[in-house]
C-alpha cells in the first residue's frame, strides 16, 4: 500500500479558486507548478498529492479510490449519495449556495409548491403532456417533485445554460443553483419560496474504505483537520493586548474577568509594564485576552470603561484544541459504521 | 441450509433476497392450490409482460404509488418493471379484442416490482423491491354477481391457502365519489379530500389538522399572489385578469410552455377555491361522517340509507347495488360476521369506481384485495368503457398466516465411490422412480445425512445396519413409506 495521499479538488467552476484561498488561509496552501497541468501538491503536507478534476469528477475519483479526499459541492453529494463516500467536513463556510425550484416570472399564479404542483396536473389534464423539468440533478430533483406530490413531469436533462432552458422552450421551470439570484432574474425566473431543495457549501469528503484501512490516509485527514479546524475557529476570535492603569495584577484580573465578554478562552493574562523612568508612577498592567470576533467593539468600550487605553487588535491566525473536534467526530463515525 | 440468492444492484450494494428451499416449496404449494381453486370458477392462467410502458402506469396509479414503479430508460423509451398485474391485463385484453367485448376470466401469478420509499428514507438494509402477486381478473361482465365472484372466491381461497382467520372489509369508491359530488367541488379539491381520511379518524390530527392542511391548499402557504393582488379588487373577470396578465408578463417573454389565458384561468381558479371555502368545509364534515361509518352489513347499510337522499336516484341506485353483491356474497357461504363494512375504504390505486374489498388476518396484517375498475380501459387510452372486476393477494402475508405447512422430507443421499458410480446412479435412478427424492453424494460426505444410503462394490447398498439388493428394491422403498 502506497503513503502517497491523494487530494481531488476543483479545477474550475465557482468553488474552484475559492478552495485554494480557503486552503491557504488555513495554511495549506496548494502549489500548481503549471496551470495546464492536474497536478499539484501541498508543501506542509508532502506526503499529500493534489489532483484537479471538475466538481463532480472529484466525487466519482474519491468514490472509485483513485482520490482519497476531495473537496466538492454538497448538492454533488446529495445528488450521487454512494455507500463508500464519507463526508468529513460539512461546513467549510464557502461556495455557499441554493439548489431550488425556479419558475417563469409570467407564472404569477405560482408562488409556491403547492401552486406547482397544481400547475403540473393542469399540463397533464389540459395540455395531455407532463411538465418539463431543466435540471443535471436528476436524482435530488425526482425525490423532491415525488416527495411534494408532483408525480407527472419529465426531466430535461442538461448540463449547462439551465437558465435558459424555459426561453429556448425544451422546458417548463428549472431546478438549478443560485448564489445571488441574478441569473434567474436575468432570465426572468423566480425561485420559489418553499422550493429548496438542497443548502449547499464547500465540504471534504473522503474515501471510506481507504479511511479504514489506510493509516497514511488518516494521518493525511488527521493533519488537514488540526490545520482547518484551527484556521476556522482562529477567524472566529481577535486577540486584544490593552495598558490598563492602577491597582495591583489581582485587581485588574478581577476587573476584566468580571465581564464575560473580557474572560477569554481561560481567563486574562495580566503582565506588570516596567515603569523605568519613573519608579513612583501609578503601576501599568497589560491584558492579553482572546474574546469572539462578533464583540470586539463591546470589549474594547469595556476595558477603555476600566482603564485600558493602547488596545492592540490582531487576528487569531489558529485555535489549536486538545485534538480537532471533526477529526473526533470523524473516528466516532468510522467506529460506528463499522 | 440451500438459499437461493435474487440479485439485485442498487448503488453499489447487493441486496440479496434469500428464500430457503422449503419457503420456496411452500410458496409454489400455496400458489398451486389457489391457481387450482380459481381455476374451478373458470379462471384460466395468464401472463404479463415484466417491462411494460411506464406510461400504462403512470396514467393510473394512484399517487401513492407512482413513485414507486422501478422505471428506467432505455433508448428514450420510459419503462417500468410490473408494479402490479391489472393494467397489463387489461391492455392485453383491449388489444385481444379490438372490437368484440368478451367475458373473461383471467387469472395470474408471478414477481411484481416496487420500491418503497419507506423502506429507502429510514436505511433499512433488508430493501426488497419484489413480492410475489396471485389474483384474477373478471373483464367484460356487469352486475352485482361479478363483484359477488371475485369477493367470494377471494376469501374462499384464503381458506384453501390454509389462512382460517380472515376479515373481509367492504367499501365503495363510487358511491363516495357520488355523494362528494354535491358539492360542486373540483376534481383537484377532491382529490385533496380524499386524501385527509386517515387523518380526519386520527384522533390526534382530527377535522382541526385538516382545516389547517385545507388552508393551506387554498392559499398555497399563505403567500398571495402579489404581483397580481396589488392590481386586482374584489371584482374579478377573465378580461381584468387578462389586462393584469399583460402587465406582469411584460418582463419577458418566458412563458414555460403555458399561454396567459392558462394563467388567468389558473388565477381564477385560484380565487374561486377561496371563495368556496365554506362549500369545502362542508364536504369534509359530510366525508367525517361518511368515515365514521364502521359496521357489520346490516348495521352499516341502514347508516349509509340515512347518509343519502330518498331523490338522490344514482345514490340509491349505488346503495341497492351493493346490498344485492353482500346478499349474494352469503349464498358462497361466506361467514357474515367476518364481513365489515367501511364506506370510505380506498385502495392505493386510483382507477377503482365501485365496490373495493381488503382482505386482512384477525391481527390486521393486509392479505390482499380489489375491486370494479370500470374506467381502466379509458384511462390506458381505449375509447371503450370495459366492466371490470379483480383482486390480488400479497403472497409474502398470506405465507406469514397460513397455518398450512408442508413437512420439510429429507432425501435420501446415495455415497459413491468412483468404483460404485453405476451402482449408486442405479439405486438413485430407482429410489426416483419409485417416488423418493435420491441424490448423489461422495462417500466421503454422508455423515450427517438422515437417510445415508452406502453403495457396496457388489452393488448391494447399506442403510444403517441393514443390507439391500437390486432386485428387492421394494424391501429399501418400504423403509421410506
Amino acid at each position: 500500500m502506497t503513503d502517497q495521499v491523494l487530494l481531488a479538488l476543483p479545477s474550475k467552476g465557482a468553488i474552484a479558486d475559492p478552495t485554494l484561498d480557503f486552503l491557504r488561509d488555513c495554511g495549506l496552501r496548494v502549489e500548481k507548478p503549471n496551470p495546464r497541468q492536474y497536478i499539484g501538491s501541498i508543501p506542509v503536507l508532502p506526503h499529500v498529492g493534489v489532483l484537479f478534476q471538475r466538481v463532480k469528477d472529484v466525487l466519482y475519483k474519491v468514490v472509485d479510490g483513485v482520490a482519497h479526499l476531495g473537496i466538492t459541492g454538497l448538492d454533488v453529494v446529495k445528488e450521487y449519495p454512494n455507500e463508500n463516500l464519507i463526508v468529513i467536513h460539512d461546513d467549510l463556510g464557502y461556495g455557499q449556495c441554493s439548489l431550488l425550484v425556479a419558475v417563469p416570472e409570467a407564472w404569477v399564479d405560482v408562488e409556491s409548491i403547492a401552486d406547482l404542483v397544481d400547475v403540473a396536473l393542469d399540463f397533464r389534464e389540459f395540455k395531455h403532456r407532463n411538465l418539463r423539468i431543466a435540471t443535471t440533478y436528476t436524482n435530488l430533483t425526482q425525490q423532491f417533485m415525488h416527495m411534494h406530490g408532483i408525480h407527472h413531469f419529465t426531466l430535461a436533462k442538461a448540463e449547462g445554460a439551465i437558465e435558459a432552458a424555459p426561453t429556448i422552450g425544451y422546458a417548463d421551470v428549472i431546478v438549478d443553483l443560485m448564489q445571488t439570484g441574478t441569473t434567474l432574474r436575468e432570465n426572468h425566473l423566480k425561485p420559489l419560496h418553499d422550493g429548496v431543495i438542497v443548502e449547499s457549501q464547500a465540504c471534504l469528503i473522503g474515501n471510506r474504505t481507504a479511511l479504514r484501512e489506510n493509516p497514511a490516509v488518516l494521518e493525511a485527514v488527521r493533519v488537514m483537520l488540526e490545520f482547518i479546524d484551527a484556521a476556522m475557529s482562529g477567524k472566529r476570535f481577535y486577540q486584544i493586548a490593552v495598558n490598563i492603569c492602577g491597582g495591583d495584577a489581582q485587581e485588574v484580573a478581577r476587573k476584566v474577568a468580571n465581564n464575560p465578554v473580557t474572560l477569554g478562552l481561560q481567563g486574562p493574562t495580566i503582565a506588570p509594564i516596567f515603569n523605568a523612568r519613573d519608579k513612583n508612577a501609578e503601576p501599568w498592567h497589560t491584558v492579553t485576552v482572546t474574546i469572539p470576533s462578533k464583540h470586539l467593539l463591546q470589549a474594547v468600550e469595556y476595558l477603555r470603561s476600566i482603564g485600558g487605553t493602547e488596545t492592540i487588535v490582531t487576528p487569531v491566525r489558529y485555535v489549536f484544541y486538545e485534538e480537532s473536534p471533526t477529526f473526533r467526530s470523524l473516528l466516532t463515525r468510522l467506529e460506528q459504521q463499522g | 441450509m440451500l438459499y437461493l440468492l435474487i440479485e439485485i444492484y442498487y448503488p453499489r450494494k447487493i441486496f440479496a433476497v434469500q428464500k430457503s428451499a422449503h419457503d420456496v416449496v411452500q410458496r409454489m404449494e400455496i400458489v398451486n392450490r389457489l391457481v387450482q381453486f380459481m381455476a374451478q370458477y373458470g379462471y384460466q392462467v395468464i401472463d404479463t409482460p415484466l417491462i411494460e410502458s411506464a406510461e400504462l402506469f403512470l396514467t393510473k396509479a394512484g399517487y401513492q404509488l407512482i413513485d414507486q414503479l422501478l422505471t428506467f430508460d432505455r433508448l428514450g423509451r420510459e419503462l417500468t418493471l410490473r408494479p402490479e398485474f391489472t393494467a397489463g391485463a387489461l391492455y392485453h385484453y383491449l388489444q385481444q379484442y379490438p372490437t368484440q367485448q368478451p367475458i373473461t376470466r383471467w387469472q395470474f401469478n408471478g414477481v411484481i416490482f416496487q420500491d418503497t420509499l419507506g423502506n429507502r428514507a429510514n436505511g433499512s438494509g433488508a430493501h426488497s423491491y419484489q413480492r410475489y402477486s396471485v389474483g384474477a381478473e373478471l373483464i367484460g361482465m356487469d352486475g352485482p354477481s361479478t363483484e359477488a365472484e371475485i369477493i367470494s372466491m377471494a376469501v374462499l381461497g384464503l381458506e384453501k391457502a390454509g389462512v382460517p382467520n380472515w376479515r373481509l372489509i367492504i367499501g365503495h369508491v363510487g358511491l363516495m365519489r357520488h355523494m362528494l359530488e354535491q358539492f360542486a367541488l373540483d376534481n383537484r379539491t377532491l382529490r385533496f379530500l380524499l386524501k385527509q381520511r386517515a387523518a380526519l379518524k386520527d384522533p390526534s390530527r382530527g377535522k382541526a389538522y385538516v382545516l389547517e392542511q385545507l388552508d393551506h391548499y387554498l392559499v398555497g402557504h399563505g403567500h398571495k399572489n402579489s404581483a397580481v393582488d396589488e392590481h386586482l379588487g374584489d371584482a374579478i373577470s377573465t378580461e381584468q385578469m387578462l389586462d393584469v396578465l399583460l402587465t406582469a408578463t411584460e418582463r419577458g417573454a418566458t412563458m414555460g410552455g403555458r399561454t396567459r389565458e392558462e394563467i388567468a384561468r389558473r388565477l381564477m381558479q385560484k380565487r374561486q377555491r377561496l371563495a368556496e371555502r365554506s362549500q369545502i368545509v362542508g364536504a369534509l364534515d359530510f366525508l367525517a361522517r361518511w368515515a365514521a361509518i364502521s359496521a357489520p352489513a346490516e348495521e352499516a347499510l341502514t347508516a349509509l340509507q340515512s347518509l343519502i337522499s330518498p331523490d338522490d336516484a344514482v345514490g340509491q341506485r349505488h346503495l341497492a347495488h351493493w346490498a344485492e353483491v353482500l346478499e349474494l356474497v352469503k349464498v358462497y357461504d361466506v361467514p357474515v360476521e367476518r364481513i365489515l363494512i367501511q364506506p370510505d375504504l380506498a385502495r392505493s390505486w386510483d382507477y377503482y369506481t365501485g365496490i373495493v374489498f381488503e382482505m386482512h388476518t384477525g391481527d390486521g396484517q393486509h392479505l390482499g384485495g380489489g375491486g370494479r375498475y370500470d374506467e381502466l380501459a379509458h384511462l390506458i387510452g381505449d375509447q371503450r368503457s370495459i366492466p371490470a372486476v379483480g383482486f390480488a393477494y400479497y403472497i409474502e402475508q398470506l405465507l406469514k398466516a397460513t397455518t398450512f405447512i408442508i413437512a420439510e422430507k429429507s432425501p435420501v443421499a446415495v455415497g459413491i465411490t468412483p468404483q460404485t458410480r453405476a451402482a449408486g446412479a442405479r439405486w438413485a435412478h430407482l429410489l426416483r422412480c419409485h417416488g423418493v427424492t435420491a441424490r448423489l453424494l461422495p462417500l466421503a460426505d454422508l455423515p450427517g445425512e438422515v437417510y445415508a444410503l452406502q453403495v457396496q462394490e457388489d452393488g448391494s447398498a447399506v442403510l444403517g445396519s441393514r443390507h439391500f439388493y437390486i432386485d428387492t428394491v421394494e424391501e429399501l422403498i418400504a423403509e421410506f413409506a
